[in-house]
């Protein structure tokens, strides 16, 4: 066993090379965001989406158009409106005059890299053709079913300061999502450094670092890092705290309606193993939990109207649960 | 002795409790009887009240079986007035009473009883002094307010007296004549005007919602009061005390607990259980801190902790040999990496010395 681990240690410390080039690559084009473009990164290895909620201005775009780029994948934006409908999403069928017959026209989600902007804004219809689509990793156009090209990976930003006029996503939706990021501010250094990087005139080019072929393989080398028993434990009771803190002494369960879902338990475990994976690591720690658990039970946390009127959100109590557990 | 003395107190006590029933008992026969004896055609003016004449009337009876008040519309008493000088004739001075509202007032509703002079000419001509208040029935003075204005759909002066009552208990209401003197300026000629007294009935009280919305407002104003007192509290509550550094004599004896521990541990590694070994090795490490620091350092990673120490300025040596130890640990533990006997050795020793290191 002591040498299976090392093989992967190994393994990973080999594959994960582009992990740093990736980041130094981004980093020529994206000042600061090191939290964001590593999360899109978790999301690439272990095949989930993401969920952002920033206030615009963020380069929350800009990062993803950039990863595309060092990637070398395709990248679409959609902006979604009241007045999108599925078929501007995934595409539908086009009358050719010529032959008479119908052809299909593929829509913007035939891509790698998809930014869904401000995905509230969609009505209900739209927004499930999308989160079928991540789901199913296929698109059914007409009588055809077409598969998505891998990687496939939405990021979808949600506005949290305009909630006029939006259709906020059910919470059985939002469970989809892999990851919920909070995107803030950059610091004032960061900030200064953007205003340095953008008066300098035309961006910088980027090189593509690695082949989307690539990283489908390091999918399977992350799939084989190590977990042990301990950290899997662990993992268990971060999840069952947020269903019974009590049982945790954590003085938590008034405010908590629904706790993760046993997706939160596998997400948890796959995006620490891609977490270790960035760091070049063939075993998971607790560290790695902890970096990504917050990611990963925000949104699956659903507070109760007691925590509404107490001002506590999904944050806290997630966060007070990996304070109150004992780490292995 | 004391006996006596008991049952004279009972009995004063028995003949006080009496004293107080019966002329609560009597008020309102003796009301009646005082409402009888008065002459209503003649009711007694504020000279004789305050000559005690009428001081039976205090609990402010209704008068028995009323008269109809000699008016031509509801609320409203014409004035008769008499003159002293031909001179004042050319004023055409005229004398009334209103209600304000003038009809369907509650009892313990606010109303103004209006009493106006008024003359043609210039506010300046005529001087009137200020009423005596009238004799009120079932109804509480709250003030008056005495004012002078000109009518200008008319022309004419009027020198105004308003009476701000309440009505007290749902009934026959009562308000006495009202007697004024005047006199012209230059001093030709005076008069006096005399308006009739005023009868109406005060129907059942009305709930009064100004005293309603400031109860309801003061309650509230309480409950918030409250609220805040309980989350202030709470607030307080649930602040982690900050973490008191150990006595120094617990300190040590927590260490002497750990090297007791320490010493015993080898016996995992001879029955080979290294796992075991390294899983009592972490906790005790956490101890080691935890004795100095605080039990939050158990829910820490080796990371977290690292940071912690590193904030909380703890001895930099005792620091990096103390993550020397819970790195081997974790790589152990979670990396499943399996440790040489010199390893296991050498963390023992690294233990041992952070244990004799000053702290």
């Amino acid at each position: 066993m002591d040498a299976e681990i090392a093989a992967i240690n190994e393994k990973v410390k080999e594959e994960s090379r582009f992990v740093d080039q990736l980041t130094a690559e981004v980093g020529k084009v994206i000042v600061g965001q090191r939290y964001m473009i590593e999360r899109l990164m978790i999301a690439l290895l272990t095949n989930g989406h993401i969920l952002i909620e920033g206030v615009p201005g963020l380069a929350k775009t800009l990062a993803v158009k950039t990863l595309a780029k060092a990637i070398d994948a395709r990248f679409q934006r959609i902006q979604f409106t009241p007045d999108l409908l599925p078929a501007d999403l995934i595409g539908t069928m086009i009358y050719n005059q010529k032959d008479g017959t119908f052809y299909p026209k593929k829509g913007p989600i035939f891509s790698n890299l998809i930014l869904a902007d401000e995905i509230n804004r969609a009505p209900a219809k739209v927004q499930s053709a999308l989160l079928e689509a991540m789901q199913e990793h296929q698109v059914t156009i007409s009588d055809t079913t077409y598969l998505l090209e891998e990687p496939f990976l939405v990021l979808a930003t949600q506005n949290p300061i305009e909630q006029e006029g939006t259709y906020p996503l059910p919470e059985a939706q939002i469970d989809r999502f892999m990851l919920k990021l909070s995107i803030t501010y950059p610091n004032k250094k960061e900030e200064r450094d953007i205003l340095d990087r953008m008066a300098g005139g035309a961006p910088k080019e980027l090189a593509a670092v690695i082949h989307p072929k690539q990283i489908l393989a390091a999918r399977e080398t992350v799939n084989q890092i190590y977990m042990d028993e301990k950290i899997k434990n662990y993992i268990i009771d971060l999840v069952f705290a947020t269903r019974n803190p009590e049982a945790y002494k954590i003085q938590a369960g008034k405010y908590i309606a629904y706790g993760a879902s046993p997706r939160a338990t596998i997400y948890l475990a796959q995006a620490s193993r891609a977490y270790a994976f960035l760091r070049h690591r063939g075993h998971v720690t607790p560290d790695d939990v902890k970096a990504v658990g917050l990611d990963i039970l925000r949104h699956r946390v659903i507070i109760t109207y007691e925590a509404e009127a107490e001002e506590i959100t999904s944050e806290d109590i997630v966060r007070k649960i990996f304070d109150e557990v004992e780490v292995p | 002795m004391v006996k006596i003395a008991a049952r004279n107190l009972l009995a004063v006590l028995l003949v006080c409790c009496l004293a107080g029933l019966v002329p609560a008992q009597n008020t309102s026969e003796k009301v009646k009887t005082n409402i009888k004896a008065l002459d209503m055609e003649n009711p007694p003016t504020k000279v004789d009240v305050l000559a005690g004449k009428s001081l039976a009337l205090k609990p402010t009876p209704t008068p028995e079986e009323p008269e109809p008040a000699e008016i031509s519309k509801p609320g409203h008493s014409e004035a008769t007035i008499k003159l002293s000088h031909p001179g004042l004739e050319s004023f055409a001075i005229r004398g009334e009473g209103f209600l304000v509202p003038a009809e369907s007032i509650h009892a313990g509703q606010s109303f103004k009883y209006v009493v106006q002079i008024s003359w043609e000419g210039k506010l300046g001509d005529i001087e009137v002094d200020e009423p005596d208040p009238p004799l009120l029935t079932n109804i509480r003075l709250l003030k008056v307010v005495p004012s002078n204005k000109v009518s200008p759909e008319n022309k004419r002066a009027i020198a105004e007296f308003a009476y701000h009552l309440k009505g007290l208990d749902k009934g026959k209401a009562y308000i006495g004549m009202v007697d004024a003197k005047y006199r012209m300026k230059d001093g030709n000629g005076n008069g006096s005007f005399r308006l009739k007294e005023l009868r109406f009935d005060l129907m059942a009280s009305q709930l009064n919602w100004g005293k309603i919305i400031l109860t309801a407002l003061a309650a509230a104003g309480c409950l918030a009061a409250l609220a805040v007192i309980y989350f202030g509290i709470r607030i307080i509550m649930r602040r982690k005390p900050p973490i008191q550094p150990a006595a120094s004599d617990e300190i040590s004896s927590a260490h002497e607990r750990i090297r007791g521990e320490l010493a015993s541990m080898r016996l995992f590694l001879i029955d080979g259980e290294v796992r075991s070994f390294y899983d009592k090795m972490t906790k005790l490490a956490k101890g080691f801190i935890a004795a100095t620091e605080g039990n939050e350092v158990f829910k820490m990673s080796t990371d977290e902790m690292l940071a912690y120490l590193t904030d909380k300025n703890y001895n930099p040596e005792n620091r990096d040999r103390i993550f020397q130890i819970l790195e081997l640990c974790d790589r152990v533990k979670f990396a499943g990496h399996m440790p040489t006997q010199s390893e296991s050795d050498q963390i023992i020793k690294e233990f041992e010395t952070l244990l004799k290191a000053p702290h």
